[in-house]
């Protein structure tokens, strides 16, 4: 007797058909009558089926198609925009404006008017100012002298410039060979003169220290001052201090970016 | 030293440097190169000869004279555009000189006010010089261009006649680049507009 349960489905006839049924089933086809013929039965229509003919669609069938089927009107938020349109003009139309304006009449009637309206304007002549334009121009320029064209005006410049230069080039080299034939004077004079400089100015300082030691302001002060008062003071300016420094930072502190957010 | 047949084969930042020694032929080389765009942009502007020749002349003598405080990170064509479309905009703010297109002011709204308003080619007492302001400037896409806000006017010009990249313009008139753009794309909305008689 013939175990029904173990029938193969339509599906894995299929399946069986294009060797792609697992093992363990396919061999219930070795004993199957019934499936056997199943089997045998639709290898017959796929092999008719695929016998049949192709056909050809009638002439004009596409055109005929492409006439019904009418381009989706795009949203407005979808047409190109201006900046779209300019990089067309340029050429550089991305790949998604280019499938657009292709599709979109609208947009292909705007480009090309844009086209033609840049054409024409790109065509428009430039125009020559009135005769004489340059020299007009020129009679109220003030051209500033280089100095190579300063020293090179006239002979007398030139002979100027050369003296003058004579007189630099020469003094300095007779500055060098001076100094180089009385090196043991150059030392001594500069032993003298930092002796002189640092002798004047410690007379100078003693001299501004004492003074301001005998101004009235400083005795008053002397008397006034005691070690609490000193202290208050010296914490009173480290205050001070202290809070100007957090004041300065606080003004030299980078506004945080202001971020937008959306609105809920 | 450049000779002025050299003078033309060099970059404007060079002719300028050369300027700059004192080169009175690098000063003519630079007229040379920028004497009609500078009159074009101006004339479009103001749509008078006379009165774009004096502002152009104004142009180059400001231009060179300071030429010394020229920039070079710049490029020197949005130098003295930027020189030139101050002074056209100086002028028809002071003038309202934009009014007088050959097809009326732009604000008149009556057909009347138009009519008063146009310039009319071939009026009688026309002079030779207004004649050729008529031949220059009449034609349909030019007398578009006068019914323009002039800020509009200077973008379209300078985009599409000068041929000044979006940057440079935005450098010239001093505007951000944003603006820029939505002056040229207005312009060319409202050039549309104006010319679509033609099509029908």
């Amino acid at each position: 007797m013939t175990d029904h349960t173990l029938h193969l489905r339509p599906d894995e006839l299929d399946l069986l058909l294009e060797g792609r049924l697992a093992s363990d089933r396919t061999s219930h086809i070795e004993t199957c009558e019934e499936c056997r013929s199943a089997l045998d039965e639709l290898r017959d229509v796929v092999a008719q089926l695929n016998a049949l003919p192709a056909l050809e669609p009638p002439a004009g069938f596409s055109e005929l198609v492409m006439a019904s089927v009418r381009v989706a009107p795009l949203a407005v938020g979808q047409h190109l925009t201006a900046d779209d349109l300019d990089a067309w003009l340029a050429g550089a139309l991305h790949q998604d404006g280019r499938n657009h304006l292709w599709a979109c009449t609208e947009c292909r009637q705007l480009a090309d008017a844009e086209r033609a309206l840049v054409y024409r304007l790109e065509q428009l002549p430039l125009f020559q100012p009135g005769a004489r334009f340059e020299e007009r121009v020129m009679a109220k320029v003030a051209i500033p002298k280089s100095w190579r064209s300063r020293i090179f005006a006239s002979r007398r410049s030139v002979a100027l410039a050369a003296g003058l230069g004579s007189l630099v080039v020469g003094s300095m080299g007779a500055s060098v060979a001076w100094s180089l034939t009385h090196q043991d004077t150059l030392a001594a004079l500069g032993t003298w003169a930092t002796t002189v400089a640092t002798q004047w100015t410690l007379a100078a300082a003693q001299g501004v220290g004492s003074r301001i030691l005998a101004q009235p302001w400083v005795l008053e002060l002397r008397s006034a001052a005691s070690p609490g008062r000193i202290a208050a003071l010296t914490a009173g300016a480290t205050a001070l201090y202290t809070g100007g420094l957090f004041a300065m930072r606080r003004l030299l502190a980078l506004p945080a970016p202001r971020v937008a957010r959306a609105l809920p | 030293m450049a000779e002025p047949r050299e003078l033309v084969t060099l970059t404007d930042q060079e002719v300028v440097a050369l300027a700059r020694d004192g080169r009175e032929a690098a000063y003519r080389e630079l007229i040379r190169r920028y004497e009609r765009p500078v009159f074009s942009l101006v004339l479009r502007m103001v749509r008078d000869r006379q009165l774009a020749e004096d502002l152009s002349q104004e142009t180059f003598i400001k231009a060179l004279n300071a030429i010394g405080s020229y920039r070079p990170e710049y490029k020197f064509s949005s130098w003295i555009f930027k020189i030139a479309n101050n002074a056209a905009i100086d002028h028809l703010r002071r003038r309202e000189l934009d009014t007088l297109s050959l097809d009326g002011a732009p604000h008149a709204a009556t057909p009347e006010e138009i009519e008063a308003t146009a310039l009319q080619v071939g009026d009688k007492g026309e002079t030779p010089l207004e004649e050729l302001e008529a031949r220059e400037l009449g034609s349909a896409i030019e007398r578009a261009i006068a019914q323009l806000r002039p800020e509009y006017r200077a973008c379209i010009l300078l985009r599409h006649v000068e041929g000044l990249a979006y940057e440079e313009i935005a450098q010239s008139l001093d505007l951000p680049l944003g603006t820029v753009k939505t002056y040229i794309h207005r312009a060319r909305h409202e050039l549309r507009d104006l010319l679509a008689h033609l099509k029908q």
